[in-house]
C-alpha cells in the first residue's frame, strides 16, 4: 500500500484545482446553481482536460489511470463545490461500461471519454422495482418503471437504465436513453445545495433496438459494483467539502476578534477545530480502505463502501456542523460559502442511504 | 419537595385546545405546519384573535393588559399553540420590549407602546448586535450623543430578525466612552421609520429572509425613547435575558418537533417499511423523548426556582445557560433525525408553501415539506440567544471561580 501521491497523481490533482480556483468562483457557482443549467466552463473543461475519462482506457481514448485517480478529480470538485457531479458522469458509467465486450458498450463508453456524449446512471431506491422492457416489434422496445434517481441529469445526453427483458428477471438488457427522447419521462428537481437530480419514471416508453447496448450477463452485478464506485466517488467529494470546511474555518479563527483577541485563541475552539481535523482523516482513512475493495468481490466492496459513506457522512455533518457554528451568524448566511458546503454535505448525507440505514444494514452484515 | 404530577393544569389545557380548535383559522394552521418563516400577516392576524380573548400577552402582568399566568400555566397555552400550528407571537415585542418598558419605562411609554404590542398592531426588532460586536456585545460601537433633548444614533447593527417586519426597534448604544462599555450603554426605542434608517435584507441558508442589517445616520431620537436611565441600558439587557432564561429550552417548540417527528416516522416512504417499526431509529426516538422529558422537568424546576425566589439565588446551577445549551441542541438533533427519516427527499429544495396542490412539488411525501428548511435553519438554535459556547464558558466559570 501507498498513501503517497506519484507524480502522475499529484499533477492530476494540482491541474484539476488550479483551474478549478482560476475558472470557478463562487460567484460562477452560485449563478448556476440557482439556473439549474450546466456551466458550460465545467462541461468542457471535463472533456478538454481529460477529466471524463480518467478511468477509461486508452485504447477507448481514455486516460488509462483508475478510481484512485478519479477519486482525486472528485475530491477537487468538492472542494471547489462543482454543482456538476463528477462521481455520477464519470465514474458511475466508466465502471458500469468498462470490460462489456459488445461493440454498441465499448462505442458508448469511447463517446464519453471523446466528448460526444454524457452518460448518468438512472439509480433505483431500494424498495423500488426496477426498469421492465418488452419487445414489442422488431424495431421497438418498450419500457417501463422507475422512478429512478438520475444524477448528474441536468449534463447527461443519456441515462444508462438497466431492465429485465421480457418480464424475465434473470435476463437483463442495458439500454442508453438518448434524453432528448424523455421530455415527460425525465423531470429535475433543485436539491438543497443548487444541484438537480432527475426523476425517471418510464411508463411505455417505446424506444428504437439500437437504444439496448449490451445484454451481458453479469449486468446486475455490473450495476451494483457500478453504484458503489460512484459512491465512493461520492464520498471522495465529501471529502474536499470537507477539506474546504476546514480550511476556511481555520481562517476564520485567525482573523475574527472577539474580546479582544482571535477566535482561535479560545481553548475550547482550538478543540474543536481539532476534532474537524480528526473526523476528516478518518473519513478519508475509510474512502482509501473502502478503494482497496474496487476489484475485490462486488458483495465485499458493497460492504466497504457502506462502511465508507457510513462514516463519511457522521464526519460530515459534524465538520459541516461545526463549521458553521464556529462562524457565528454570518455561517448562515447565502452570501458566504459556508452555508453553501453544509448544504452540499447535507445533500450527501441524505442520499443512497442515511447514516441510520447504513448503520442498519452494517448492523446486518455481522455475523453472530 | 414534592413530586405529584401536577393535573390543576389539565382542566386549562383543554381549554386551550378547544379555544384554539375554533379560533385558529385552518389556513393558517397549515402554513404554521409546514412553513418554515411566519408570515406577518398571519402573525398579527393571529394576535387579534388572541387579542380579543384576552391572551395576546399572556407572558405579562394583568395591570398591563397581560393574562397574569404563572410561567407553568405560559408553558402549557405555548405548547398547544405551537402543536395547533399557531403562527409564534412576535417575540422581541411581547417578551423583550413589553418587560423591559413596564419594569424600566415610563408611564408614558407604557401607555403608548404596550397597548399597540398586545393588539398586534406594532412589530418589534431587537437591534442589539453588530458586526464586530456579537458575542462580545460590549464591545458595540454605535452611539447615541445627547444633543439638548434628543439624541443622535449612528451606528450599525446586524442581525436582526424580522426587522423588515419592523415598526419599531430596540436599540442599545453607546452614550458615555469614558466609562466602562458595562456602565456606558444604553436602552432606545426608535421609531424604525425615523429618517437616517436605512436597511439591508440578509437571506439565510434555508433561503429565507428573516435577517437584516440596519444603518443608523444621524438618526435622531427624542428624549422619550430613552428607556430608564441613560447608562443602564446593559443592565436591562441583561434583565431581559435573566427574565427569559426559562424558556430558553424552548420545551414547545422541541414538543412540536418530536410531534413532527413521529408524524414523519409513520409514513411510509417510496414503499420502504416505516421508519417507527425500525430499531434503529425507535431507539434514537426513545433517546430524545427520555432527554425530553428531563429536560421540561429542567425547566419546571427553573421556572419553580424563579418564582419562589424573589431576585436571591437559590442553587448553584446556572439555569439559563443549561437550558439553552440542551433546549438548541435537542431541536437541531430532533430536525436531523427527521432528515433521516426522510432520506432522499430530505435533499430536495421545498420551495415555498402555497397550498396549491400541483406539479411544482417534488416527488417526496406531503410531510418532507418544509423539514429541510426547517433544518437548515435550526442551526441557529446554538449561535443566537448568545452561543451555546458562550453559555458552556458561564457554566464553568460559575463552577471553577476565576481560576
Ligand atoms: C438566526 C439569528 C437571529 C438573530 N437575531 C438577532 C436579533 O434579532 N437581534 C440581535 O441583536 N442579534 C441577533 N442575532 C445575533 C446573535 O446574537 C449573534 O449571532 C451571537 O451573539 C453571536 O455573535 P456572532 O454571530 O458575531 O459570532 P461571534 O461572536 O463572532 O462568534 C464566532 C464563534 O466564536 C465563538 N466564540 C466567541 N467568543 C467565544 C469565547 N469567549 N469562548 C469560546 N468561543 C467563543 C462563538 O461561540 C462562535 O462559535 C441573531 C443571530 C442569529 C444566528
Amino acid at each position: 500500500m501507498n498513501f503517497l501521491l506519484d507524480d502522475e497523481q499529484k499533477q492530476i490533482r494540482d491541474s484539476v484545482r488550479r483551474f478549478l480556483s482560476g475558472n470557478y468562483p463562487f460567484d460562477v457557482r452560485t449563478e448556476y446553481g440557482r439556473s439549474g443549467e450546466p456551466c458550460p466552463a465545467i462541461v468542457e473543461q471535463l472533456v478538454a482536460g481529460s477529466w471524463i475519462g480518467v478511468a477509461i482506457c486508452d485504447e477507448l481514448g481514455g486516460v488509462g489511470a483508475g478510481f484512485s485517480e478519479a477519486c482525486l478529480i472528485a475530491e477537487e470538485f468538492g472542494r471547489g463545490l462543482v454543482v456538476e457531479p463528477f462521481w455520477a458522469l464519470s465514474m458511475a458509467p466508466t465502471a458500469l461500461l468498462e470490460g462489456l465486450s459488445e461493440p454498441s458498450a465499448q462505442s458508448t463508453l469511447q463517446g464519453i471519454a471523446e466528448g460526444r456524449s454524457f452518460a448518468a446512471l438512472g439509480f433505483k431506491g431500494e424498495p423500488q422495482p426496477g426498469v421492465r422492457a418488452e419487445s414489442i416489434s422488431p424495431e421497438l422496445f418498450s419500457l417501463s418503471g422507475g422512478p429512478l434517481r438520475v444524477y448528474g441529469s441536468s449534463v447527461a445526453s443519456h441515462v444508462l437504465v438497466i431492465a429485465a427483458m421480457d418480464n424475465n428477471s434473470a435476463r437483463c438488457g442495458l439500454f442508453s436513453l438518448p434524453v432528448e427522447q424523455l421530455s415527460n419521462e425525465l423531470k429535475q428537481w433543485e436539491q438543497l445545495d443548487g444541484s438537480r437530480v432527475g426523476f425517471l419514471e418510464l411508463n411505455g416508453l417505446q424506444l428504437a433496438k439500437d437504444c439496448l447496448i449490451s445484454e451481458s450477463a453479469d449486468l446486475v452485478e455490473r450495476y451494483g459494483r457500478a453504484e458503489s464506485v460512484a459512491l465512493m466517488g461520492y464520498c471522495a467529494t465529501a471529502l474536499g467539502m470537507m477539506e474546504a470546511v476546514l480550511s476556511h474555518t481555520t481562517d476564520y479563527l485567525q482573523v475574527r476578534t472577539q474580546f479582544g483577541v482571535p477566535i482561535g485563541r479560545f481553548q475550547s475552539l482550538q478543540h474543536r477545530l481539532a476534532d474537524m481535523k480528526n473526523a476528516l482523516e478518518e473519513a478519508r482513512a475509510i474512502t482509501h480502505r473502502s478503494l482497496c475493495f474496487v476489484d475485490q468481490s462486488p458483495e465485499k466492496f458493497k460492504v466497504a463502501v457502506a462502511e465508507a459513506k457510513y462514516l463519511v457522512g457522521k464526519s460530515a455533518s459534524f465538520v459541516a456542523a461545526q463549521g458553521v457554528q464556529l462562524h457565528g451568524a454570518i455561517g448562515l448566511t447565502d452570501e458566504f460559502l459556508i452555508s453553501h458546503y453544509f448544504r452540499a454535505l447535507t445533500v450527501f448525507c441524505q442520499s443512497f442511504g442515511t447514516c441510520s440505514d447504513l448503520l442498519q444494514s452494517l448492523g446486518n452484515t455481522i455475523s453472530d | 419537595m414534592d413530586f405529584v404530577l401536577d393535573q390543576s393544569l389539565d382542566a386549562f389545557r383543554a381549554e386551550v385546545r378547544e379555544f384554539l380548535s375554533s379560533a385558529l383559522p385552518k389556513d393558517m394552521a397549515e402554513r404554521g405546519h409546514r412553513c418554515y418563516h411566519e408570515d406577518k400577516s398571519d402573525v398579527l392576524a393571529w394576535m387579534k384573535i388572541l387579542c380579543k380573548k384576552g391572551w395576546s400577552a399572556s407572558n405579562w402582568p394583568v395591570e398591563f393588559g397581560g393574562t397574569g399566568w404563572g410561567a407553568a400555566k405560559q408553558l402549557v397555552f405555548e405548547e398547544e399553540c405551537l402543536a395547533a400550528g399557531a403562527p409564534q407571537r412576535p417575540v422581541v415585542g411581547l417578551s423583550l420590549t413589553g418587560p423591559v418598558i413596564y419594569t424600566f419605562g415610563s408611564a408614558e411609554q407604557i401607555q403608548r407602546h404596550l397597548p399597540l404590542i398586545k393588539n398586534g398592531e406594532t412589530w418589534w426588532g431587537q437591534c442589539f448586535s453588530e458586526p464586530n460586536a456579537g458575542s462580545d456585545l460590549a464591545s458595540m460601537t454605535s452611539t447615541a450623543t445627547k444633543e439638548g433633548d434628543s439624541y443622535r444614533l449612528n451606528g450599525h447593527k446586524i442581525w436582526t430578525t424580522f426587522g423588515q417586519y419592523a415598526d419599531w426597534l430596540i436599540v442599545l448604544a453607546v452614550t458615555d466612552k469614558t466609562v466602562k462599555p458595562q456602565r456606558g450603554i444604553s436602552f432606545f426605542l426608535v421609531d424604525a421609520h425615523s429618517p437616517g434608517i436605512t436597511m439591508k435584507p440578509i437571506y439565510s441558508m434555508e433561503r429565507g429572509h428573516t435577517l437584516n442589517e440596519f444603518y443608523f445616520e444621524d438618526v435622531v431620537i427624542p428624549a422619550d425613547g430613552l428607556v430608564g436611565e441613560e447608562g443602564k441600558g446593559w443592565s436591562y439587557a441583561k434583565f431581559l435575558l435573566e427574565n427569559e432564561r426559562s424558556w430558553s429550552a424552548e420545551i414547545p417548540r422541541n414538543k412540536a418537533l418530536l410531534q413532527r417527528l413521529l408524524q414523519i416516522a409513520r409514513l411510509q416512504i417510496d414503499g420502504a417499511e416505516p421508519a417507527i417499526s425500525r430499531p434503529v431509529f425507535r431507539e434514537k426516538i426513545a433517546d430524545i423523548t427520555a432527554r425530553l422529558h428531563a429536560l421540561e422537568m429542567l425547566t419546571l424546576r427553573a421556572m419553580n426556582e424563579h418564582e419562589s425566589c424573589k431576585g436571591e439565588r437559590l442553587s448553584n446551577w446556572e439555569s439559563g445557560s443549561m437550558l439553552h445549551i440542551k433546549g438548541s441542541e435537542m431541536q437541531q438533533e430532533i430536525g436531523a433525525l427527521m432528515m433521516e427519516l426522510l432520506g432522499s427527499s430530505g435533499a430536495l429544495y421545498y420551495p415555498s408553501y402555497t397550498q396549491r396542490p400541483g406539479e411544482e412539488y417534488p416527488p417526496g411525501p406531503a410531510e418532507a415539506h418544509g423539514v429541510a428548511a426547517d433544518f437548515l435553519y435550526r442551526r441557529a438554535t446554538t449561535i443566537y440567544g448568545g452561543s451555546n459556547e458562550i453559555q458552556r464558558n458561564i457554566i464553568a466559570r460559575a463552577l471553577l471561580g476565576n481560576v
